[in-house]
């Protein structure tokens, strides 16, 4: 049963912590995506679950091994944590089959375990390859086999797909995923783009001045998020004043649905796809004020009137907006219950 | 999906300064298998300095201050203190002045100037002395020993003052020149500044360099710290007083090195960003200026290349005429080649732990401990063997006057050159690469053996191949501490020169200027990339500063 548990953990480089008590818990066979700012610690917490770093206090458990705890720091060689660093970090000296078989050990009969590997990442034949040899994806897909092949109970990748070109990313991303899912490793991917987290892992931690602040999978994260920070790192966010009495609140954007019954003033988060434009005289008025065209999709900002002037809303519609033209007068409608932060 | 603009949160995806892998190391506890060896490498590189001041008080504070307290001790430092400021002086006129001439000019022929300029790198200056003694008799012992040692250290300015006219930003010029100021006015305003941090630090390894030397002074038979020193451990059995004059030169060549690592700092923070992406706009020489240039490059590139050959041609003539001895010849450069071979493998074997130490742990006491790895480039060869003949006598029996006490001289000497090119070479391995083979289930010992070491094999051996060249050439712990019976190339030129035997000693010289001249050659170009960051600069030869 691999798992990861980490309690408490706690990491400083001389100066403020970079963790602070931080707890998590990945289940086996799991996908976790790591996700927070530059600097947030992310990285760090991957290298003392790796073992690079001791941690000051805290402990952490992989497979039910303690590996670190008060006193007791294992060495990264004994922890079997497959490590993907950030630029693949290949070998230079040796061959794709020498990178991939570099943690088989002595053992014989490596080369079986070399070619389903390279199979398994899609780089069956390019076994005698040199890394220079290799597209930037290449070396990644090559730096997960190596990381895969003594069967590790853990598997951490550290942003391995930030130096990639944005089209080749989205393959390689998919193609990891597929690896990760047919070896059943229990992987933990850190990085700041929230679309990588989102759209690859199972269970989505966000991380925060050196501890998680929420774990979720990727659709309750985003369609609930715990505090209006997460909130708006996790997607775009229409965040609007209301007073709330049950399930309802009154808001700019007319009666909202909220998830759960709360009363008193607080904010609420609307996502800009959950608003829809209707035309002037049903809805809520508002007035268009720009229109940005991204390919897929487009945003629609509008002005609607609050009690302290006018309140900006960013609507999110699929294909060109050329049924709108600023200026124009319509009306918007919210779809779907809402979350509701009372105000501090 | 869109990222708002104004989102704060991944503005910027650099890692913060407290997650740096780099940073992180210096709170790292190196392993033992490091550690152990490196200790090692360190006791024996401190081993001749303690035992030097061991070994003068022998008889007690008193006997060593009566030695120190004389009129001659005083007398000789004097004369070695006046050698090297005269070789230091004369070796920054002429290494600026060729150096500006080669780089800032439209001298004829001047990229071929350059490369001639730095020639006398590859003449050992013990061959020089003789060179100049057989040619000239009688040679004054103090202006003789002068101009041999400048002829050979000049190139200790010249290569880092040309590499800064060569980096130096054109801007600074321009903008002096478009402020009002003339081209010579400039050039004493702008230029000299420039190149003052570079032209210090060459300056204070010429003046190490002339401090150390125990050749030229021994064959042209000037009475400095060096030669006395010699003499005196010959002509008598009490090493108290060599050795008290030991610690008198070692003291001068450490105020030397502390200068040199102060001048390094400053030169450092002088240097301008990342280099001049435009050349230089020359400055047009007229044609008198280009005839009084040339003539002044063909008069230190006749001294220092012209005599040594033509003088060499003539003995080697004039001496297998009477029948070269092909047998002492192929034993002593067999006997050198061994020695230099057994050498280079101990330097290196105990510089790879100190180097890998240096580049990947920054605590306190690797520092110290690389630092201690550093002594001998501080201590003259003759310091170190006259203290090794001592502990060797009294300690260790068994290896005095046979190949592992000179191999372990070998070493101390050349230890900080190849703990250098460890250093350098290791460095530039990325640190991740260890911590995957670490999480890949290997220990720190394989790490090294696996990883490490063939990254940073090619300049590791590089290294190794430059100690080997340079321990060929070594002469004062070779005289002092070689087995009975064993003669290598440089004691046989010693010896034959000695007698006044010109034209036997004349193969010998010249089979060492071509051993000299292979690593400038050779490694030269590589050494260009990685210098600098590799420490003090060592007595790895002279052609160390050629960054």
């Amino acid at each position: 049963m691999s798992e990861l548990v980490v309690e408490g953990l706690v990491k400083s480089f001389g100066g403020p912590r970079v963790l602070d008590g931080l707890d998590l818990t990945v289940p086996a066979g799991a996908l976790a995506a790591v996700l927070g700012p530059s600097g947030c610690g992310k990285t760090t917490l991957l290298r003392v679950v790796a073992g690079f770093e001791p941690a000051d206090s805290g402990t952490i458990v992989i497979e039910g091994t303690k590996v670190a705890a008060a006193g007791r720091h294992v060495p990264p060689e004994r922890r079997r944590v497959g490590v993907v660093p950030q630029e693949g970090a290949l070998f230079p000296h040796l061959t794709v089959a020498g990178n991939v078989g570099f943690g088989l050990g002595g053992r014989r009969k490596n080369s079986a375990r070399i070619d389903e590997l390279l199979e398994l990442v899609g780089l069956a034949g390019f076994a005698n390859r040199m890394p220079y040899e290799l597209s930037g994806g290449q070396q990644q897909r090559v730096a997960l086999a190596r990381a895969l092949a003594p069967g590790p109970a853990l598997v951490l990748l550290d942003e391995p797909f930030s130096a990639l070109d944005t089209g080749l990313r989205a393959a390689v991303r998919e193609d990891v995923r597929t690896a990760l899912r047919a070896t059943g490793a229990t992987a933990v991917l850190v990085t700041h783009d929230q679309e990588e987290a989102l759209s690859m892992a199972d269970l989505v931690a966000v991380m925060d001045g050196g501890r998680i602040a929420q774990v979720a999978s990727p659709g309750e994260l985003y369609a609930a998020p715990v505090d209006l920070g997460v909130a708006t790192f996790v997607g775009d966010a229409v965040v609007l004043d209301v007073v709330a009495s049950g399930t309802r609140a009154d808001s700019a954007l007319g009666p909202l649905v909220l998830r759960e019954a709360v009363h008193g003033t607080g904010r609420v988060v609307v996502r800009p796809e959950q608003i829809t434009l209707t035309d002037a005289g049903s809805g809520i008025p508002a007035t268009v004020t720009a229109t940005v065209f991204y390919g897929h999709d487009a945003l629609v900002r509008v002005d609607v009137a609050g009690s302290d002037g006018p309140v900006p809303v960013a609507i999110r519609r699929l294909g060109a907006p050329t049924d709108v033209s600023i200026g124009e007068n319509v009306g918007v409608q919210v779809v779907g219950p809402v979350s509701f932060y009372p105000t501090a | 999906m869109v990222a708002l603009p104004a989102d704060p949160i991944d503005a910027d995806p650099a890692r913060a300064s407290g997650e740096s892998p780099g940073g992180a190391r210096r709170h790292k506890r190196p392993p033992a298998v490091l550690v152990v060896p490196a200790l090692v490498a360190a006791a024996i590189a401190v081993l001749p300095l303690a035992y030097l001041v061991v070994r003068s008080l022998d008889r007690g504070p008193v006997e060593l201050f009566e030695i120190l307290w004389r009129d001659r001790t005083l007398r000789l430092t004097m004369r070695s203190l006046s050698l090297t400021a005269a070789v230091t002086a004369l070796s920054l006129v002429v290494g600026v002045t060729l150096a500006w001439l080669t780089t800032r000019t439209t001298l004829p022929g001047r990229t071929g100037w350059a490369v001639v300029a730095a020639l006398p790198l590859a003449v050992p200056s013990y061959v020089a002395a003789y060179v100049w003694i057989a040619a000239f008799p009688r040679l004054d012992p103090f202006l003789g020993s002068v101009l041999v040692l400048t002829l050979c250290c000049y190139p200790y300015v010249l290569l880092p003052v040309a590499a800064m006219l060569h980096r130096a930003d054109p801007a600074l010029e321009e903008v002096a020149r478009s402020l009002g100021r003339g081209q010579w006015q400039v050039f004493a305003t702008v230029t000299l500044r420039q190149v003052r941090p570079a032209a210090a630090a060459g300056a204070l390894l010429v003046a190490l360099y002339t401090m150390s030397d125990f050749g030229v002074p021994a064959i042209l038979r000037l009475d400095v710290l060096t030669r006395d020193i010699f003499i005196s451990y010959r002509s008598s059995f009490d090493g108290t007083r060599p050795a008290a004059l030991g610690l008198v030169l070692v003291a001068l060549t450490l105020v030397i090195v502390w200068g040199e690592g102060r001048s390094r700092g400053r030169a450092a923070q002088a240097r301008i960003g990342s280099g001049a992406a435009r050349r230089h706009q020359p400055i047009v020489l007229s044609r008198w200026a280009s005839v009084a240039a040339l003539g002044w490059l063909c008069a230190v590139a006749g001294l220092a290349l012209g005599v040594p050959i033509v003088s060499l041609a003539y003995w080697i003539a004039r001496g297998s005429s009477a029948g070269l001895d092909l047998g002492a010849l192929g034993s002593a450069a067999a006997s050198t080649v061994s020695v230099a071979a057994l050498g280079a493998l101990l330097t290196t074997a105990l510089a790879v732990p100190v180097g890998v130490l240096a580049a990947r742990y920054r605590t306190s006491g690797v520092r110290l401990l690389e630092q201690a790895s550093y002594a001998g480039h501080a201590l003259p060869g003759l310091v170190v063997a006259l203290s090794l003949v001592f502990f060797g006598v009294r300690y260790a029996q068994p290896i005095y006057q046979r190949t592992p006490l000179l191999v372990l001289a070998y070493a101390v000497l050349f230890l900080p050159a190849a703990v250098g090119a460890v250093r350098a070479s290791v460095s530039q391995a990325p640190p991740v690469l260890e911590e995957m083979a670490r999480s890949l289930g290997r220990s720190p010992g394989r790490v090294l053996r696996d990883v490490t070491l063939p990254l940073a094999g090619p300049g590791v051996a590089a290294g190794a191949a430059l100690v080997f060249l340079t321990v060929m050439k070594e002469l004062p712990a070779t005289l002092l501490l070689r087995p009975t019976g064993m003669e290598t190339l440089a004691t046989r030129l010693w010896a034959n020169t000695e007698v006044g035997s010109y034209a036997a000693a004349a193969p010998y010289g010249a089979l060492l200027i071509l051993l000299a001249a292979l690593p400038t050659f050779l490694l030269g170009y590589r050494r260009r990339s990685t210098t600098l960051r590799t420490g003090p600069v060592s007595r790895l030869d002279r052609a160390e500063v050629a960054t």
